[in-house]
């Protein structure tokens, strides 16, 4: 597929847009290759730059295993994923290397327990030395400003709510200026009121930073709420099924959530999420 | 609440959110406040409790009772009176200056072997947990000498150590050291792993990040370890010190066992078991302090 | 709120406690039901079961060697009875077995012998034939290999001012060194307490000035050119002794196996002090120890050594009754023991049993001593 431009975000002079990614025929097996776990089947679908993609699907149906072998943390059995039309991985190189231009935020959260939040945003960069201390704690003081984590730079992570902590982690992520986003069902352990102050968030920093946002979910109104384009994939082994551009206008709140489109939207995919659920659950999918 | 010109959606301040206030009190207040409540739990009764109920069952079944197998043993009342006596029959008492030169004398042994088994303990296990390929070098011999208990080891340490002292310490220091070591290894072993992802995405380099992931996040098992890793040491310094022949809280209950001394035999078991909580709970002291992270997520989390 | 909690927990703590205790008293009240203090052993003419502790790593002791061997006391205890061995590798393992109420009899040296007699309120044990008595049975002075050449055993003695010695504590060789140490006024720098395997490798090790070490031990470092010996009891005129020990409850409900048993004491004494038997004695030894070569077990009873290292003529008398010897040494023991304060008083006169002996003795037509043993030359050794 080509790639899509977008809209020019009314109100910001055009950005650079980085962070395509393109993945190519993948396939990713478990075990032996002969007679393994099958768990991407040739699996081919784009990212497009400067928006925000939203993968749905069953539990354990394949699609962490994708976003893992974009950040590097898992090798494929054959096919290829592209970055800006670099190669990630393919053939002669199976797995990525990770690093900071490809930040996940984690399922259940990763910041450093024993670093306050502010070690932990400035750890990126001075882990890579890009920036002096001084100055990685100033931009980090202001970019937890920005996101509305002023006050609690001293803290722990163990002192605030689940919520914050991933705030604090995105912020973290976006000290790097990453290509793309991997966010891994982030907001899956958040009750549905955290969630929904959650989402706009989300939305918020993405209007501030356009950067490349891969979102993986299974809550398919948090994928058409979030995302320009929702892909909507089979069970294991996972491939698109059904690829959505959601039309819904951007800048987004929660209003939308009663609109009449947004309904149109849920009814037309509803069906083909439910049918894949119920494969995976007669399947009796194992949670990842 | 702001509202922003770029994007008319509110910004989210942490208030709202519902976390803790942003004036969290030092670590200081913080001990202060949870021995306070420690103290007005019941807890702190009820340990008394349990040691007169203990102190009580010996009372009773040694000297009012009389029971079959336990008339024989000393009482507390003849310990206790041993103990606190100016002039104890069999020449050991809190008022004889040999009693803390004992103390001392093990104390002391139990600080050297600790620290050693620490130094050595700690890195070990921290590559052990680590790298593979060291594991697989290094793990089946170190699992095959562990089991190996510091008494069988008494004769080897005496031809291989110059000196007196240092088998002992040796002696103390093999089991402290299995303890420590495979505790740190465990560890390593159980940091989530997306914490470990997390900072190869931040673009941690490995060294980096055993620095700043992986021994941090190592720290509780590793005070865990080094807790059993003390007591384990004077477990073993009963047997070290049998090899030393003078001094030490091992050589006050050995010694009093051939020379028919019963009384003393417990003054020396009771001596140690205090001395040897003291320093179980000045290592955890420690390791709260360290890992101030958790013990502060700990007293928010507790009422 | 933590107090509904806390409550809980508090009264599950008072519970468990209370469970445990309970358990504690069931289970030790339903366990094998002793009397307090005092072991039953039976009617006169029943057959018994025995514990012997006896210490084959203790030459003066070796009756309890030929005892087990040669079985005497089959001919002398009721059919039916059973008699069990158990090694001791040092006197005063026994004698707790003994008061713990876990051993029946005991060979054990002097110290340990009179200190078993002076826990009358815990168990009366007391002491009824003397198994034998020497010079240079317990009280060996060994040094390590690459000390001086002395002169004479009292220069010997003398080096060991400001050294590092080591002893079994509790043992005959502690009393004996710590007298001698009093007499010539001498005060080693270290005077450690450590049993004859860590004493062994401390010789091996050269960690070790010197050590007071008994037999069949000191002839085996001896052998193995691990130490030397430089002097005796014979040196300083203090002799050792073993003695036969008992608990007064075995003696009051039983004389008759104490009899059976001093009888077919006595006829292990008489076959140990031939010394035609020297080479079959030596084999019993052998298998009944682990890691001591034949001719060290030879050496240390029928052996000579040269008089400036402290050899004696006689190896071991058998006094086996009270003998005034033995009554000396015991009295004199005994004295020395009070001073350092291994026991708190002096033996009590009961503490000796001698009727028994003096009976048995009476009947056969003996005399104590019945016996002894003169070293013997080296040709006389015809093993490996």
């Amino acid at each position: 597929m080509a790639v899509d431009q977008g809209e020019a975000f009314p109100g910001t002079s055009r950005t650079l847009r980085r962070g395509h990614i393109r993945i190519e025929d993948a396939v990713k097996i478990y075990g032996p290759q002969n007679g393994g776990i099958l768990a991407v089947d040739h699996c081919t679908f784009d990212v497009p730059a400067g928006e925000i993609t939203v993968v749905v699907g069953p539990s354990g149906c394949g699609k962490t295993t994708l976003l893992n072998a974009i950040a590097g943390f898992h090798s494929l059995s054959a096919g290829a994923i592209y970055l800006d039309e670099e190669v990630l991985c393919g053939p002669g190189r199976l797995k990525a290397e990770p690093g900071p231009d490809r930040i996940v935020v984690f399922q259940n959260g990763a910041l450093f327990p024993w670093k306050t939040n502010i070690d932990n945003v400035t750890f990126g960069p001075i882990m890579q030395g890009t920036m002096t201390p001084a100055h990685a704690y100033e931009k980090a003081r202001h970019m937890m400003a920005d996101a509305g984590l002023r006050g609690i730079e001293n803290n722990y992570p163990g002192e605030i709510s689940s919520g914050v902590r991933r705030r604090v982690e995105i912020v973290r992520a976006l000290m790097n200026d990453p290509k793309i986003l991997l966010l891994d069902e982030p907001y899956r352990a958040l009750d549905s009121l955290t969630k929904s102050v959650m989402h706009e968030a989300l939305l918020d920093i993405f209007y501030r930073t356009r950067v490349t946002v891969f979102f993986i979910t299974h809550d398919l109104e948090e994928a058409i709420f979030l995302g320009h384009r929702v892909i909507i994939m089979t069970t294991r082994p996972c491939r698109p099924k059904k690829v959505l551009d959601i039309d819904i206008p951007h800048p987004r709140d929660y209003s939308v959530l009663t609109t009449k489109r947004f309904r149109e939207l849920m009814d037309e995919t509803a069906m083909a999420v439910h049918e894949e659920a119920i494969k995976a659950f007669e399947a009796g999918e194992m949670e990842r | 609440m702001t509202e922003t010109e770029v994007t008319g959606l509110r910004t989210f301040q942490p208030a709202e959110s519902g976390i803790v206030a942003t004036d969290t009190p030092n670590s200081w207040a913080l001990s202060m406040h949870r021995t306070a409540l420690w103290l007005k739990s019941p807890r702190p009764y009820l340990m008394l409790i349990g040691f007169g109920l203990f102190l009580g069952f010996w009372y009773l079944s040694v000297e009012v009772l009389k029971l079959p197998r336990f008339a024989q043993m000393p009482g507390p009342t003849e310990v206790i009176d041993e103990w606190l006596n100016q002039d104890p029959t069999y020449g050991l008492s809190i008022f004889i200056p040999e009693y803390y030169m004992h103390i001392w004398v093990s104390t002391r042994r139990i600080a050297i072997a600790f620290f050693l088994a620490t130094v050595t303990g700690v890195p070990l296990g921290l590559f052990l947990g680590w790298s593979q390929r060291f594991k697989q070098y290094v793990f089946p011999v170190f699992e095959l000498l562990r089991p190996i208990p510091p008494l069988a080891w008494v004769p080897l340490a005496i031809v291989m150590f110059r000196g007196s002292e240092t088998p002992v310490i040796f002696l103390t220091f093999l089991a402290s050291f299995y303890a420590t070591a495979l505790n740190t290894m465990l560890g390593v072993q159980s940091i989530d792993v997306s914490l470990i992802r997390a900072a190869s995405c931040l673009g941690a380099k490995r060294w980096q990040i055993f620095r700043h992931i992986v021994v941090p996040g190592a720290l509780p098992f590793i005070f865990t370890g080094l807790q059993i890793s003390v007591g384990v040491a004077w477990f073993s310094l009963v047997a070290g010190e049998m090899v030393s022949g003078q001094y030490g809280l091992g050589y006050v209950i050995n010694t009093s066992y051939t020379m028919v001394r019963y009384p003393t035999i417990i003054i020396g078991m009771v001596t140690l078991g205090i001395v040897g909580y003291v320093t179980s709970a000045a290592i955890r002291a420690v390791g709260d302090y360290m890992m101030q992270w958790r013990t502060r997520e700990l007293s928010l989390g507790r009422q | 709120m933590h107090s509904r909690f806390g409550l809980a927990r508090s009264g599950a703590a008072a519970f468990s406690a209370g469970c445990m205790l309970l358990f504690a008293v069931a289970a030790l009240t339903s366990t094998y039901a002793d009397a307090a203090d005092t072991k039953n052993y039976g009617k006169p003419g029943d057959p018994v079961d025995l514990v012997v502790g006896y210490q084959p790593y203790y030459t003066e002791a070796w009756s309890g060697v030929v005892m087990r061997d040669k079985k005497f006391y089959e001919k002398y205890l009721p059919k039916g009875s059973n008699v069990t061995f158990q090694i001791g590798l040092q006197g005063a393992i026994i004698v707790n077995g003994m008061i713990a109420g876990k051993v029946d009899i005991g060979y054990v040296g002097d110290m340990p012998g009179i200190v078993s007699t002076s826990h009358a309120d815990v168990r009366d044990i007391r002491m009824v034939a003397a198994v034998g008595l020497g010079y240079d049975q317990c009280n060996n002075f060994l040094v390590r290999t690459d000390a001086p050449e002395f002169k004479s055993p009292e220069e010997a003695i003398k080096w060991l001012d400001g050294r590092t010695v080591a002893v079994p504590k509790g043992s005959c060789t502690d009393r004996f060194a710590q007298a001698v140490f009093k007499r010539f006024n001498i005060k080693p720098s270290e005077y450690l307490n450590q049993s004859i395997e860590v004493i062994t490798s401390g010789f091996r090790a050269n960690k070790l000035d010197a050590a007071v070490i008994w037999e069949p031990t000191a002839s085996r470092l001896i052998l193995e050119k691990l130490a030397r010996r430089v002097a005796t009891g014979a040196s300083v005129n203090e002799n050792d002794g073993g003695f036969l020990v008992m608990p007064q409850a075995l003696i009051e409900q039983r004389p008759d196996i104490v009899k059976g048993w001093l009888e077919a004491e006595l006829d292990a004494e008489l076959y140990f002090s031939d010394t035609k038997n020297a080479m079959e004695v030596t084999g019993m030894a052998l298998g009944q120890t682990t890691g001591f070569p034949e001719k060290a077990l030879w050496m240390s009873a029928y052996g000579t050594t040269p008089k400036s290292e402290g050899g004696t003529d006689t190896r071991i008398t058998f006094a086996y009754a009270f003998t005034p010897e033995a009554k000396a040494l015991v009295e004199k023991a005994s004295k020395f023991l009070v001073e350092i304060k291994s026991i708190k008083t002096d033996i009590r006169p009961d503490a000796v049993v001698s009727q028994f002996t003096a009976d048995i003795l009476k009947n056969r037509s003996l005399n104590a001593p019945i016996g002894k043993i003169n070293a013997l030359p080296d040709s006389a050794y015809t093993g490996k």
